[in-house]
């Protein structure tokens, strides 16, 4: 069967493209390959009908623990003779009825085709995965088929309440079989249908039944679900005959049957399908009746005769499961059979108003054949299919364990009304006296060719019961029984009072249509509230969801930046509150020895940050914030950090001058006093600094050096040929460090390049560093920097050749020679510097020289970045390798970022060129 | 050592070099060429890892702790390739559509320097080292965001750097207090300080920094709120990009670091994560789902999917972290493919407003193909990738008896479908109501369409070929759990 | 003196929060440095900051004599300066040409 898979879906994919080329021929095409399935499924009835179902394996995954598996078997056997089967009717009549729309007719052949493949997929499925599989591409092609003309809004609005509410029950599924195969251990099904009682008797029964129950109610349109399904009809007629009648809204029904054998048998599974069954029989067969749209007419009936279904298996009983099974079939071919009729009126008359369609017996001699035969079939008159499904239909009524009577009373009246809706469908509009509306023409044999096979199909089952229906429902009976332990009690009921209720029914049919008018005067509010309530609450639900949505987004997308920093503020805090909480006792004091000069120091560094907070104007805030920064700088010099101090205070002032550039001398803006807002801002802020302060304390170590740190000293200078021990950690050791640090630094010169120039024309406040267009080519500073920038030079490169074995190296050096640039700059003009050093690349000259040193250990047989030194000893370097390599393109890096943003900050300012 | 483990950062950066150096007309080639090299090389340290197990590199020719080290282990490999394939994919699209400003900003450099930070992070074993990788992946995007962009993207980028600055803040508090406890930046080594330490409230507050500072780069509830006040402003390519990968790093490094380094710790951080990762489901759809623009909705939705990692890693069992390992590689393909579409659709009619929008797909019927492929896959629809990927999730959530993450990640699930349906109807279905943007040949739609479309195909495969790819996720997951083998790795190659 | 930097390092972050908090531009970029700066100071604290001698090796001689003060976090500092200058760099440039970016975003959430 798996061939059988195969060969739909690739008629799906060749479909589309191929079904315009094919034009009137088409139709011969078409229905082939589910012809073909329906051959496949017959040639191994036989042994499934002995009861021998052979297992196809799809896929094995391991780490699930599960095959994805088809078997065939009499339930499924069914249900797959009825896809192929119908859905070869189905699409003959679609050739027709798409005559003029051949491109619409490939889109059709394709979606049909792929739903086929994934019903008959679902009804075959050996285990809970390609079950589920199936399901959902069920919903997806209903989805895409309903909305198959999507110009239309009624198609996309029924196409996607359809998805909803299918699309819940599938996720109910999904978690219900993975309940399911967590309680059994299992995902086959096969083997699942055997450790029944374990799953009936395991404290998950309810949920698992609950959420399977949803799914099955929701795909098989049970009250109050039903509402999607005359949405539905919005869809061209060939799809509502296809699925929405007789194939897809009976997959609910489908899993139910599977899963009887392992959910069935306990009382909460008779009340509950017992109870939405009836009431979905009654639902649908009053609003059907109500309905003057016959298309939506033969939607409700689906409806009843669904709810009908579920009652039955909600029974439970032997003889219920067959009567199901054979009104399974029975539906499927009279229900599609009125579809495509009606479909041909449609086409033929333009319309599908009851009160419009009249006297067509004359004209349409074939439909009213067809439609009369499943019309008698509906109505449950022999010698059609159907009269013997009523039979069962009432005997198993009339034998139900508990309720035998209600079942039966509520059984009668809804059945009364289908059969005024069988009436009312398939013989008014033929035999009504009236003048039929203006008739067009049709491909008729195109469509109605199908309607009467499947009708004939409903007589020829009917007379010849015993040797074609009868095994075949037997098999699908066996496999939805299931052998449990406790036998069913069954009442045997009485054949004459069996017959006596089908006659009164009948009976009552007629007589409602008789006096329909004045029935429906009278139930017309009901039927308003049961087919409209549901959908208004549907749409309210939706509503209430977006309306959410918006209230959702409005909260955290209001307000800016301040809130996207408020939270991590608070939980950083929740952390520190923890901490202090959680550990204040076994703590070690931390060290509190203070020497006065480095008490100074911190004042100074305190004092700059209080500066910085409560200044006034942009200028005085910044030099706070220089001070503070130096302070940090000595700090870093007096507790051993020469290299670093450098750093401090060089980066220091490139953020002062940065800070000093882009602010300008403009005065802060008031902020309003004693807001609550400022205090709730104060407060936080003095808890975020608390909390930095507590972890500080906690995380400190106690003045050993970690193992790690003697090690990088020690190995140093005999291996690592440098007596800077930090200078070779940042050029040898974590030289990686660094070369994604001097990335950053292109990153952020390539950033600050591409804000100004995208906004060069806004000004802002006035220039700072305006004086450098007042002093700029003054000739006691071109004097000076004659002298001074060559000086400067030099010392760059002495700081960067000495760092490392003494405080320096490639980034002070860097940043020195920058200086000098700047300098250069003010005294000769950017342009005249620009010409003589070029930091055009310089940036892209500095990243390669880093990756190159780097690629030199590789070359050299090592590592990346592995240090490959020059043997013997050069004067006053030592040693030449790689890390000087390395560090010579971080200087070239730094020296290239300082000058492109420092010149691109100076030219915005008005510098001269 | 296999150089393999360093090449996909060594490739980047090396490309992103070169692309600084050369003129403006070899920008828009070089950027799809290299994106393409790069591709190769985490291909090859994929397939590497695949067949011989965690691959190691020591840099420099140190061994870790005294230098830093490289290590790939299946999770780490996956995430390459992903970063490959992103990269490649977004290249693909970012070549058309920069405009030449963006060229000028150096908009392909930037891209390769992102992703060498982005490889970095999920290949480096050293925490300071972590910290210059996301710094390195941070400021590329920041300058991405601004490049060639006008007053809206500046604006944005100000909401997006602010807190990104402050969450870099505390990724280098933690680390450095990491390095105040235990000595080392080394993670296993740490790994074993911390053991040695013991749960006591220090090791907690670190910890919590440190998860902390990756949960507001990863845009979790409740400091989630500056993805999307700044990614819609991007253009489609990067927030592809960005969506992509960015905030895969931060799930990434809430694994690495609390499975390596404070395992222990996952005792009260997973509940907490746990109740985070429903919130963040919940709240991501739900915004969602009030969007009216397709970018908008899309980058909620990167939120809410942000949950579903989440939940892996709060759960910790094997079937749980499997699920994130899954749901990564699923979730940025389909997420970037859809932004990626949302760049075409942006082309070609010249808004993404659903209300300006309708008929797509019968003029454009292989872009609403595409779309629709990487929409059912985002919402979970079997055979797809999502499928599986909610699977897992939902199975690891029933194992380990999680009921109300359970059902709040199936009810995400439904309002996910609900969502992607909304986009399909308004914009897809319908009838022709904008105007055209461009006019383009077919052989241009072609290009155009081809990122969109290669990356809905990986979608489609990765749910074929399902069972390939759960047995990575397992072992990727083993390995997590049981780090021996990483630990082994890094020994054994050590010089 | 852990004990006296880590109180200096909370003040320094507590202003820098303060200022972070303010809504004008000119005051986050202040913000931004300040709390870099306390940053920084929190990884050097990490120390066992006792030993003020550099790690520096004479000439002449195999390893740093004596007490040193711990090379690593030294190194790690200089590269968050660096790194955090960079940020800091694009940082002020962004936020003081963007001017104020409170208030509500632009609406995508009405249709």
């Amino acid at each position: 069967m798996i061939l059988a898979l195969a060969m739909l879906l690739a008629s799906a994919v060749l479909a589309a493209p191929a079904v315009p080329r094919l034009r009137a021929v088409s139709a011969v095409f078409l229905p082939l390959p589910l012809l073909a399935v329906f051959g496949m499924l017959l040639a191994r009835a036989r042994g499934v009908l002995a009861g021998e179902g052979e297992r196809e394996v799809l896929a094995n995954i391991a780490p699930l623990s599960t095959d994805l598996a088809l078997r065939l078997d009499g339930l499924g056997l069914l249900f797959a003779l009825l896809v192929s089967g119908i859905g070869a009717a189905v699409l003959v009549h679609a050739a027709g009825y798409f005559s003029e729309n051949p491109s619409t007719l490939g889109r059709f052949a394709a979606l049909a085709y792929l739903f086929a493949a994934a019903m008959i997929g679902l009804v075959l499925a050996d285990d809970l995965f390609t079950l589920f599989i199936c399901w959902e591409l069920t919903s997806v092609c209903s989805f895409l088929l309903i909305g198959l003309k999507h110009g239309e809004t009624e198609a996309r609005s029924g196409a996607l309440r359809a998805l909803l509410v299918t699309g819940a029950g599938g996720i109910a599924l999904l978690v219900g079989i993975l309940l399911l195969a967590d309680v059994a251990g299992t995902t086959s099904i096969s083997a699942l249908v055997e450790r029944g009682d374990e799953v009936r008797t395991s404290a998950a029964y309810l949920p698992i039944l609950g959420l399977i129950a949803l799914a099955a109610f929701t795909k098989s349109a049970q009250a109050p679900f039903h509402y999607w399904l005359p949405g539905a009809m919005a869809a061209p007629g060939p799809v509502s005959a296809f699925l929405h009648s007789a194939t897809l809204v009976k997959a609910g029904v489908f899993l139910l049957a599977r899963f009887h054998p392992v959910l069935g048998f306990r009382a909460e599974w008779h009340v509950l399908l017992g109870h939405v069954g009836a009431v979905t029989l009654l639902v649908g067969a009053v609003l059907a009746f109500a309905q003057d749209d016959l298309k939506r007419m033969l939607a409700y009936t689906t409806v009843a005769g669904l709810g009908t279904l579920v009652l039955l298996l909600g029974i439970g009983t032997e003889p219920a499961l067959r009567a199901a099974m054979l009104f399974v079939a029975v539906h499927a071919l009279y229900k599609a059979s009125l579809f495509l009729v009606v479909g041909y009126l449609d086409k033929r008359t333009g319309t599908r108003d009851l009160t419009r369609l009249a006297g067509l017996a004359v004209h349409a001699p074939v439909a009213f054949a067809a439609a009369a035969l499943a019309a008698l079939s509906m109505s449950g008159l022999p010698p059609l299919l159907g009269a013997i499904a009523k039979e069962l239909v009432y005997e198993a009524k009339l034998g139900a364990p508990e309720a035998p009577l209600a079942l039966a009373a509520v059984g009668s009246a809804g059945n009364a009304l289908v059969v005024g809706c069988a009436v009312l469908v398939g013989l008014y509009p033929f035999v009504r006296r009236g003048a039929p509306p203006a008739l067009l023409s049709v491909p008729a044999v195109r469509l109605l060719l199908g309607p009467l096979v499947l009708a004939a199909v409903g007589l020829l089952f009917g007379v010849f019961h015993d040797t074609t229906a009868a095994p075949l429902i037997d098999a699908a009976l066996a496999a939805a029984v299931g052998e449990p332990e406790t036998a069913e009690f069954t009442l045997d009921a009485s054949p004459a009072v069996v017959s006596w209720l089908g006659k009164a029914t009948l009976l009552a049919g007629v007589l409602a249509v008789v006096f329909r008018r004045r029935l429906l005067a009278a139930g017309r509010r009901v039927a308003t509230l049961a087919s409209a309530g549901p959908t208004a609450l549907h749409d309210r639900l939706l509503e209430a969801l977006f309306g959410a949505g918006s209230a959702v987004a409005n909260v955290f997308a209001r307000g800016g930046v301040r809130q996207t920093l408020v939270w991590p503020l608070v939980l950083f805090v929740g952390i520190g509150a923890w901490l202090v909480v959680g550990g204040v006792a076994g703590w070690s004091l931390p060290d509190f020895t203070l020497d006065p000069y480095r008490a100074l120091l911190l004042l100074l560094v305190v004092g700059g940050a209080a500066g910085a907070v409560r200044a006034r104007s942009n200028l005085s805030a910044v030099t706070s914030l220089g001070i503070a920064g130096f302070g940090v700088g000595m700090v870093f010099l007096v507790l051993g950090g020469p290299d670093l101090a450098m750093t401090q205070i060089a980066v220091e002032t490139l953020a002062v001058l940065l800070l000093l550039a882009v602010l300008g001398r403009e005065p802060v803006e008031p902020e309003p006093r004693r807001s609550r807002a400022k205090l709730l801002g104060n407060a936080l802020a003095v808890a975020v600094g608390a909390t930095f302060t507590v972890l500080v304390w906690a995380a400190a170590p106690d003045g050993s050096l970690p193992p790690l740190a003697t090690e990088l000293a020690e190995k140093s200078v005999p291996e690592a040929y440098g007596r800077n021990v930090v200078n070779v950690i940042l050029v040898d050791f974590r030289a990686l460090d660094t070369m994604g640090e001097v990335f950053v630094l292109a990153i952020a010169a390539l950033g600050v390049t591409a804000l100004l120039r995208g906004a060069s024309g806004e000004a802002r406040g006035e220039p700072v560093l305006g004086f450098v267009g007042t002093f700029g080519r003054s000739p006691i500073l071109r004097a000076a920097a004659r002298s001074i920038v060559p000086l400067l030079a030099l010392v760059a490169i002495v700081l960067f050749v000495r760092g490392h074995h003494e405080p320096g190296g490639g980034f002070v050096g860097g940043l020195v020679a920058a200086a000098a640039t700047l300098l250069h700059a003010f005294a000769f003009g950017i342009g005249a510097t620009r010409a003589r050093f070029g930091p055009g690349r310089l940036v892209a000259v500095g990243l390669a020289v880093v990756l190159a040193s780097g690629a030199i250990g590789l070359l050299a047989g090592g590592a990346f970045l592995e240090g490959t030194w020059l043997s013997g000893r050069f004067p006053a370097v030592g040693k030449l390798g790689t890390p000087l390599l390395f560090d010579a393109g971080v200087f070239l890096v730094v020296l290239g970022v300082s000058a492109r943003v420092l010149f691109g900050l100076l030219e915005r300012e008005g510098a001269p060129a | 050592m296999s150089l393999l483990v360093v090449a996909p950062v060594l490739v980047a950066l090396a490309v992103g070099t070169l692309a600084l150096l050369a003129g403006r007309h070899l920008q828009r080639a070089g950027l799809v060429a290299g994106a393409l090299v790069h591709l190769a090389a985490c291909g090859a340290l994929f397939a590497r890892v695949f067949g011989d197990g965690v691959q190691a590199y020591h840099l420099g020719g140190w061994s870790a702790p005294l230098g830093i080290a490289f290590a790939a282990d299946s999770f780490s490999a996956v995430l390459v390739l992903l970063t490959g394939l992103i990269g490649a994919a977004v290249a693909l699209q970012a070549a058309q559509t920069t405009p030449e400003e963006g060229l000028g900003a150096g908009t392909p450099a930037l891209v390769f320097f992102l992703l060498a930070g982005v490889d970095a992070a999920f290949l480096t074993t050293d925490l300071f080292h972590l910290y210059v990788a996301f710094e390195l992946l941070l400021l590329s995007s920041f300058v991405l965001l601004v490049a060639g962009g006008g007053r809206e993207a500046r604006v944005a980028a100000v909401r997006y750097l602010v807190p990104g600055v402050l969450s870099s803040m505390l990724l280098l508090a933690g680390v450095g207090l990491t390095y105040g406890l235990t000595g080392t930046l080394f993670m296993p080594e740490a790994g074993a300080r911390v053991a040695e330490l013991g749960s006591s409230p220090a090791v907690r507050a670190v910890a919590g920094v440190l998860a902390l500072a990756f949960a507001l780069k990863a845009a979790v509830f409740p400091v989630f709120a500056w993805l999307p006040a700044s990614y819609p402003a991007a253009s489609s390519a990067m927030a592809a990009l960005f969506s992509g990968l960015l905030t895969k790093v931060g799930v990434y490094a809430l694994v690495r670091v609390f499975t390596l380094v404070f395992p222990g710790e996952m005792s009260w951080l997973g509940p907490l994560m746990l109740a985070v990762a429903g919130a963040t489901m919940v709240v991501g759809v739900l915004g969602a789902l009030a969007q009216w623009e397709m970018q908008r909705l899309l980058t909620f939705h990167v939120v809410s999917q942000v949950g579903y990692l989440v939940v892996g890693f709060a759960l910790g069992t094997a079937a749980a972290l499997a699920s994130t390992v899954f749901y990564v590689f699923h979730n940025s393909v389909a997420k970037a493919c859809l932004l990626l579409a949302t760049g075409v659709v942006r082309a070609r009619r010249g808004t993404d407003r659903l209300r300006d929008l309708g008929g797509i797909a019968k003029s454009d019927p292989l872009l609403a193909g595409a779309f629709l492929v990487a929409a059912l896959a985002l919402a979970g629809i079997p055979p797809l990738s999502g499928f599986w990927a909610k699977l897992l999730v939902l199975r690891a959530a029933v194992q380990s008896e999680a009921w109300v993450v359970l059902a709040v990640a199936a009810g995400v699930g439904l309002l996910t479908l609900l969502s992607m349906a909304k986009i399909w109807t308004t914009a897809f279905w319908g009838n022709d109501a904008g105007t055209p943007g461009t006019e383009t040949s077919r052989a241009g739609r072609a290009i155009e369409l081809a990122p969109v479309a290669l990356l809905a195909l990986v979608a489609v495969g990765l749910g074929l070929l399902a069972g390939p790819a759960l047995e990575v996720s397992q072992r990727a997951a083993s390995e997590l759990l049981d780090p021996s083998a990483y630990v082994e790795a890094l020994r054994r190659s050590a010089p | 003196m852990s004990g006296w930097l880590g109180i200096v390092v909370g003040v320094l972050a507590a202003c820098g929060t303060r200022l972070l908090l303010r809504s004008t531009p000119a005051r986050r970029a202040v913000g931004i440095v300040l709390f870099g700066i306390a940053l920084n100071l929190l990884v050097f604290a990490m120390t066992g900051a006792e030993h003020a001698r550099a790690p520096l090796v004479a000439y002449g001689e195999e390893a740093p004599r004596g007490p040193f003060a711990d090379p690593l976090p030294q190194a790690l500092v200089l590269t968050a300066i660096v790194i955090g200058f960079a940020l800091q760099a694009f940082a002020l440039v962004l936020i003081t040409l963007t001017g104020r970016v409170d208030g509500p975003v632009r609406e995508g959430a009405e249709p």
